[in-house]
């Protein structure tokens, strides 16, 4: 049976351009922010689930229920990275309820909710981060 | 009279197997259900994430042990691995255009999401079980 996707092999025809010209708006740029946020937190997801199976195997030790890595730097910039993720694809997850309920999906008030959601994320982050690192 | 159905595919597009696969509205609601589900579920986990890192290893056993941090983690780990699952699979999707990588790549992530969910169900089940027999 031919290959279903005949595009790779016989297809040499040019596209249009498309990321390369379109101007980058809040509204896209929300979007995919969105699918990217999730596709890490799966991965994190993953991560921490099995932080939980190894904790609980290795009865919490030290070495594994609080690796080293998580104090280094870089270790603190990735999980920033993953709270910043959550945040952001909880509060825009909202604002994509709210759109499925029927409210607000028109350009002005997109706008105005995509601006939330990102003022949001930060505020949440910060919150989140002074609190877990012991400064209040 | 054998009555026939009425169906606007051609010939053709039924062979290719073009058209709906049946499961889309099913995988939508899913997707906002779980969603739903989580906003509560967020709340508690990220209380949860910040009582972990500012813990020490001893205190992570009695957190662990509290049935309400057992019961939400389980219900954590369940509704964010389907939540989870249903994006990624469109995110395969959308992005793998080869039908044999499309299939792997969705097999694979079935494989794991259920070890993962089992793997984590089990461990917090144990952990119980253990704990409650030591009481």
């Amino acid at each position: 049976m031919a290959n279903l996707n005949t595009k790779k092999i016989h297809d040499k025809r040019p596209l249009s351009p498309h990321l390369t010209i379109y101007k980058p708006q809040l509204s896209s740029i929300t979007s995919i922010l969105h699918r990217i946020t999730g596709v890490w937190l799966f991965i994190g997801l993953i991560g921490f689930i099995w932080w939980v199976v190894c904790s609980i195997y290795t009865s919490f030790d030290n070495a594994i229920a609080k690796p080293e890595i998580f104090e280094t730097v870089i270790g603190r910039l990735v999980l920033l990275s993953w709270t910043i993720s959550l945040f952001y694809h909880f509060l825009n997850g909202i604002r994509h309820l709210i759109w499925d309920a029927g409210y607000g999906f028109n350009i002005k008030t997109a706008d105005k909710t995509g601006l939330l959601v990102i003022f949001g994320t930060l505020v949440l982050t910060t919150i989140s981060w002074i609190i877990a690192l012991g400064l209040i | 009279m054998k009555k026939e159905k009425l169906s606007y595919q051609t010939n053709l597009a039924k062979v290719k197997a073009l058209g709906s696969a049946k499961s889309g509205t099913h995988h939508w609601w899913m997707q906002r259900l779980t969603a739903i589900l989580l906003m509560p579920l967020m709340v508690w986990f990220s209380i949860l994430a910040i009582k972990i890192v500012t813990s020490t290893n001893l205190e992570l056993f009695d957190l662990f042990a509290s049935p309400y941090n057992s019961m939400g983690i389980i219900l954590f780990i369940i509704t964010s691995l389907y939540h989870a699952f249903l994006g990624i699979k469109v995110v395969i999707e959308d992005y793998i255009h080869c039908p044999k990588m499309k299939l792997i790549m969705v097999i694979m992530l079935h494989i794991t999401c259920w070890i993962s969910g089992i793997a984590g169900l089990l461990a917090v089940l144990i952990y119980n079980v253990t704990i409650f027999g030591a009481l």
